[in-house]
């Protein structure tokens, strides 16, 4: 069963100890029987390895053009291992098969060899997506829902081949795989697959050729999009917005599966599920698809996070009776072909042979049974610790459990815990990153803009995956995508608004208070309450130093703001670098503001004038007798607190947001930082025209340090403002 | 004219001396110019591309040939064929093949899968 997607050599050629399987099984010392039990040592029980031979490293299953796959693995069914590479390369023909006890005879094709003897091979040393898939296609449909064919992939369509970016030897540049005559593949990094993790991530990433054209691929924009998606989100996330043909997302174990074409039969004991949760009869499917071009289907995959990052992932399911030891951390699994023979047994006279099977129903009415219920738990545990038994296992110590995802039960009601990481659903059940079927650039997430994401209509927050196949009516139990990912309601909402409302909204808020503006200084004019004839010097010069300082970082804050907060097209780079001037604008602004908090906040106490200030509104809608002021009148003091308030909300937010990793903290510290944002830009337009429009010579008072001089009965004025007045 | 012992014994350690030298220069000659052999025929066969014609020989490492009735029912060996070029336990270290093979379990590995000698695919989880 592994040796038809093996390619020789390793474990096919050598076993645990180092010894050539057929050389040391013919060697009569060492006491091999072929076809025996041999000391149940798992390299030579029940094997033939002296008439079968082994599998050497079949270079041409790779290298060779037109290679006969089909042939090579009906060789090895037949276990003429020493003769698949034969077939396979197409250089002749077999008849007989060592596991009927035959002794195969084998034909050369004379056509293919020259006059001298030799064989002239029209071999690749650049292996052509054909022979990749020869392995890889069948069992990818199944875990990945991948198809590997131009309809579904963009770079296929394109004509990239495998190899072109899982480099290998000294095609490679990653040191740990460079090398002539080097096969450590370039590879990814799964979290379903362990097998030299050393080497993860040695293949060609997105941007090699991205960012740099090779082989004429497009160059990355991705305009409008704030870099931070760039660090927490996976490429694949938003160019794999669909699977196009099924993946198993449930392996249920515990129970018979009787639809047509699956073999050799112990497959009976794995039922499939698709994304849907219908029963899918994946083995009886892929028979009638061995090209590829499997049926359409699709489904979004479900987004988890693995390793700090965001990837669309297919998590399996499962669903199967285990055997736990006392003091033992794992679940041990009893032998399939036991779980199959006691099913079989079973439905051949199922009155007699295991009849507390007869319990298990098909309680979803699916096609499929499923064990879902207390009674279905505890019948498929008595059945088995029977079967075990009567095969002469000992349970001394040891309890069956029925294991359903991540928790295992050893009655059917009470039900422990399997420690699990946050993107699997048990570590019982692989988990496999998708890499491939990349959809076009123009079908990605975002393309139509933010609100494929950010919006709580969006299915990337909010479809339904699953948490369990099975309640208690056999119905999926399911969670919202954003339950997965961590994310809180009350961080989407704000999210929501914040795309919905105030993104769309923001420029409409600056224009209308523009308005505002200019409808009251058309409607009621500057004041006059101040002499113009002779100056006098309110502010000293650290005073103006510290408010130009404000006024520039401020202008800053808010123009790099608003850039990146509109919808402008530019790109992700220029759209980081924009962040990087406000962010170290924002430290600056945090530095200003605390310097005029130290000058000013003694002054902007309130006092017994502000109180007719405020009755009068200041005197900014038509009054025309003298306000008695302070330093400060009441509107500066109250404008100082308001924003003393809000950028308190941008300090905090903006260093939330600069420094924190929490998603959650960063949604609500985004939307809160926008809120806060605006209602500073329209405070500081209202300081704006107040001092330059609305009250005449108060900007050449900040600017230039200098007012007009103040009449006798403003004495107490006077005195409040300070020297040289 | 009799010569000192010194002079004598002098005269025989020169010759050794200048004798092993001269030995010395021509092994790192050899050395160097089979260097250059090999350098020269790696240069050839990256040259050449691909495989040119070769026999095909079996287990034994005996030429299959059926034309001439040789060896014409004995399958062929990819290793004895392609090891006459190919470095092929060096390929065959690729993970393709070993796929875990002698490879260490982490110790959460071992105790979540009892039933597991290796992290490969084979005994893993599905």
């Amino acid at each position: 069963m592994c040796a038809v997607c093996h390619p020789g050599g390793g474990c096919a050629e050598f076993d645990r100890s180092g010894n050539r399987y057929d050389q040391f099984a013919a060697d009569s010392k060492n006491g091999i029987s072929p076809g025996g039990i041999n000391s149940l040592d798992g390299d030579y029980f029940k094997a033939k390895w002296a008439e079968s031979g082994v599998l050497e490293a079949d270079c041409l299953i790779c290298h060779l053009k037109d290679y006969n796959n089909e042939g090579r693995k009906q060789q090895i069914k037949a276990l003429n291992f020493r003769r698949a590479a034969t077939v396979g390369a197409g250089f002749g023909k077999v008849e007989g098969s060592v596991s009927k006890g035959e002794h195969p005879k084998l034909t050369y094709d004379a056509s293919i060899f020259q006059e001298d003897g030799k064989v002239l091979l029209p071999v690749v040393k650049e292996v052509s997506n054909e022979n990749c898939l020869f392995c890889h296609r069948e069992t990818d449909w199944k875990k990945r829902g991948s198809s590997y064919s131009a309809r579904t992939d963009v770079h296929i369509r394109a004509g990239l081949r495998c190899v072109d970016c899982h480099v290998t030897g000294r095609r490679a540049e990653d040191s740990r795989i460079a090398g002539r005559e080097e096969h450590q593949i370039g590879k990814g990094d799964d979290p379903g697959t362990l097998v030299r993790d050393d080497l993860d991530n040695t293949m060609r990433r997105c941007e090699d050729c991205h960012s740099k054209g090779i082989l004429n691929a497009p160059i990355i924009k991705h305009r409008g999009l704030p870099p931070v998606h760039l660090e927490k989100i996976a490429c694949q996330t938003c160019h794999l917005p669909w699977r196009q043909v099924k993946a198993a997302l449930v392996q249920d174990a515990s129970v018979y599966n009787t639809s047509p074409r699956i073999a050799p039969p112990p497959k009976r004991i794995w039922s499939f599920y698709d994304p849907e949760m219908k029963p899918w009869n994946y083995y009886g499917d892929v028979l009638g698809y061995p090209e590829g071009l499997q049926p359409l289907f699709q489904f979004r995959p479900v987004l988890g996070w693995y390793k700090e990052r965001l990837y669309p992932l297919n998590r399996v399911y499962t669903l199967w009776v285990g055997i736990r030891a006392e003091g033992q951390k794992g679940i041990n699994y009893p032998h399939m072909k036991d779980i199959f023979t006691m099913w079989n047994r079973h439905l051949s006279d199922p009155d007699d042979v295991f009849p507390l099977l007869k319990q298990i129903k098909d309680d979803n009415l699916d096609g499929f049974l499923e064990i879902n219920r207390t009674e279905e738990v505890t019948a498929i545990l008595a059945s088995v610790a029977s079967m075990l038994t009567a095969k002469g296992a000992s349970l001394e110590g040891k309890e069956v459990v029925f294991v359903d995802g991540d928790r295992y039960t050893a009655d059917g009601t009470n039900w422990k815990s399997i420690a699990k990481k946050r993107y699997e659903y048990s570590p019982y059940g692989s988990v496999f990153k998708l890499s491939h079927d990349i959809t076009p650039a123009r079908n990605a997430l975002g393309a139509k803009g933010c609100s494929d994401c950010h919006s709580l209509e969006s299915e990337f927050f909010f479809r339904d995956i699953m948490v369990r196949p099975f309640d208690g009516q056999g119905k999926p139990v399911v969670q919202k995508s954003a339950s997965f990912m961590g994310y809180s309601p009350t961080a989407l909402s704000l999210m929501d608004f914040e795309n919905k409302v105030l993104r769309r909204s923001v420029f409409w808020f600056i224009f209308a208070v523009f308005v505002l503006l200019l409808f009251h200084y058309v409607t009621f004019g500057p004041k006059r309450l101040v002499p113009q004839d002779s100056m006098a010097a309110q502010y000293r010069t650290g005073e103006r130093i510290i408010h130009y300082l404000s006024l520039i970082v401020f202008a800053m804050l808010a123009a790099t703001g608003l850039i990146t907060y509109s919808a402008l097209p530019l790109s992700s780079s220029t759209i980081g670098q924009l962040h990087t001037i406000h962010h170290y604008s924002g430290y600056l602004f945090i530095v200003s503001f605390l310097l005029i908090i130290s000058v000013w906040s003694r002054d902007m106490a309130f006092g017994r004038l502000d109180w007719k200030w405020f009755k009068d509104l200041g005197g900014y809608f038509g009054y025309r007798d003298d306000l008695r002021l302070g330093r400060f009148n009441a509107g500066q003091k109250l404008l100082f607190w308001m924003l003393l308030v809000v950028f308190i909300m941008l300090a905090v937010t903006g260093l939330i947001l600069i420094w924190a990793k929490g998603t959650n903290l960063r949604f609500i510290a985004h939307g809160t930082h926008s809120i806060a944002a605006l209602l500073a830009i329209i405070f500081v337009m209202g300081h704006m025209y107040l001092g330059a429009l609305a009250n005449p010579g108060a900007s050449r008072n900040i600017f230039e340090g200098r007012i007009g001089a103040l009449r006798e009965k403003d004495e107490p004025v006077r005195k409040a403002r300070g020297p040289k007045h | 004219m009799k010569h000192s012992r010194s002079a004598v014994v002098f005269g025989h350690i020169f010759l050794l001396v200048s004798l092993l030298a001269q030995t010395a220069t021509v092994i790192e000659e050899a050395s160097a110019l089979d260097q250059i052999d090999k350098a020269y025929e790696e240069a050839k066969k990256a040259a050449m591309g691909i495989c040119p014609p070769i026999n095909l020989l079996d287990e034994k490492g005996n030429i299959i040939d059926p034309t001439k009735n040789l060896n014409e029912e004995v399958p062929y060996s990819p290793r004895m064929t392609c090891e006459k070029c190919h470095d092929y336990d060096k390929i065959t270290g690729g993970y393709h093949f070993q796929q875990g093979k002698g490879e260490k379990m982490t110790e959460e590995f071992r105790a979540t899968y009892p039933w597991c000698t290796s992290p490969g695919q084979y005994g893993g989880r599905w």
